[in-house]
């Protein structure tokens, strides 16, 4: 009887001791490994998402055409030649007959909103995540380039119209002419923006 | 012999086995003990069973993603990346693309014949909004009333206010210009703001129009057009 009771108590013991030192531990473990398991398949579905989102991009990527291509980087090129823009620019106004008397270029302006651009960088080193558009909009830096020219009113006109067809954007940013009411020639001032995309400077 | 049933007085077998009496206890902290134990090794058994499980299906898991990253191309993602943000910019900069030049198309329409041009200013702000100032010279007050209510009239330059205005004799190398008629010349400068997606590009679209010269045409319109997009490398 007496031994009966002994091997009651040592059982129970040993029962707790098990709970205790190997069924506690093992499923804090198994929980820990669940979790991590959960975790993992989140991973795999947004590799998931992110795959179908990345070929269905490169499927749109590869549906342009090589002419397409250049032609949109034609139109937001990664750097910019200013003498050839000037040329071109030179080359219009003398399509149509202007006499241009000056031509002047301030390079590497900032995207158009500075308090944005200084709002990026103080985001990026505080390592904020952004969206591809902030990205994007934070690599674009401005070209301007200001002509003076004489011609007829007619002249002028044709010019800012030639100037707005144009394959990569030139837009006009400020412009002005006075007139002395004793020539038909007007004499006028315009300036002009462009714009590139450069992810090295982010 | 006769039998006296029920009579004899011999006792009847009064030496009954009496069943022996079982100890019937519950040993109710027996039953528990074992209970307990057999079912913690059980436990046991499963926990170890089931996290082996787990074990397998997280190696599974980190076996499928370590395979789909593998898929990922670091070129093609810089690529698209790339590509995506200059769609970006790009659609950007053609849905805000104006004309200005219609700016003038709308100027002559509502320019009265007595209001000689003087100044013109144009400014883009960043907000895709222009701000426009016009400065007119005429003969007299009137013209100018006129010339408010044609600006009041245009839907496009209907916010053009008058800003400032001289009046006075002109000096003498401006007498002989338009406006030369009682010898004083009233200039009024109207500002008008406004944005500039109310004059949109709108490209040209050639007609399909087939005619005798529309080789020539086609080739006279590509000498007259923009020039090529040769500075951007």
């Amino acid at each position: 009887m007496r031994f009966q009771a002994v091997t009651q108590i040592i059982l129970v013991i040993l029962s707790i001791v098990i709970i205790l030192t190997i069924i506690r531990p093992m499923f804090v473990g198994i929980s820990e490994e669940q979790d991590e398991v959960q975790r993992y398949r989140e991973a795999v579905d947004l590799a998931d998402q992110f795959n179908a989102r990345l070929g269905e991009l490169a499927q749109r990527a590869n549906a342009f055409s090589a002419q397409e291509l250049q032609a949109l980087d034609t139109y937001l090129p990664s750097e910019i030649d200013p003498i050839l823009v000037s040329r071109d620019l030179v080359a219009i106004a003398d399509r149509n007959g202007l006499l241009v008397e000056e031509i002047a270029v301030e390079d590497d302006l900032e995207g158009g909103d500075t308090t944005a651009s200084d709002q990026y960088a103080l985001e990026e080193t505080l390592m904020v995540q952004h969206t591809l558009e902030e990205e994007a909009e934070a690599a674009v830096t401005r070209h301007q380039f200001t002509i003076e020219a004489a011609g007829t009113y007619g002249q002028m006109k044709q010019m800012l119209r030639d100037v707005e067809r144009n394959h990569y954007p030139l837009r006009l940013s400020q412009f002005e002419f006075k007139s002395d009411n004793q020539s038909s020639l007007l004499s006028f001032t315009a300036t002009f923006e462009t714009y590139v995309l450069n992810f090295d400077q982010l | 012999m006769p039998e006296s049933s029920g009579t004899s007085f011999i006792p009847k077998n009064s030496n009954r086995v009496r069943k022996p009496r079982t100890n019937k206890r519950i040993y109710i902290f027996s039953y528990i003990t074992y209970v307990l134990f057999f079912g913690t090794l059980l436990t046991l058994l499963g926990s170890y069973v089931y996290s082996v499980q787990v074990g397998k299906n997280l190696e599974r898991q980190k076996q499928e993603l370590a395979t789909k990253s593998e898929t990922f191309s670091d070129v093609e993602i810089a690529y698209v990346r790339d590509l995506e943000k200059r769609l970006l910019v790009a659609e950007r900069l053609v849905n805000e693309s104006s004309a200005p030049s219609r700016l003038f198309d709308a100027l002559e329409a509502v320019i009265a014949d007595t209001v000689a041009v003087v100044e013109f200013t144009y400014e883009r702000e960043a907000n895709s909004n222009f701000v426009l100032t016009f400065s007119g010279a005429m003969n007299e007050f009137d013209s100018a009333a006129f010339q408010r209510d044609l600006f009041a009239a245009a839907p496009a330059l209907a916010n053009a206010t008058v800003s400032e205005y001289t009046y006075g004799t002109p000096p003498q190398s401006e007498v002989e210009g338009q406006v030369a008629g009682s010898g004083r010349r009233l200039v009024v400068t109207f500002e008008s703001t406004g944005s500039t997606a109310l004059f949109p590009f709108e490209p040209e679209i050639p007609s399909l129009t087939i005619e005798e010269s529309a080789t020539t045409s086609a080739a006279e319109s590509t000498d007259t057009g923009p020039a090529t997009s040769t500075a951007n490398q």
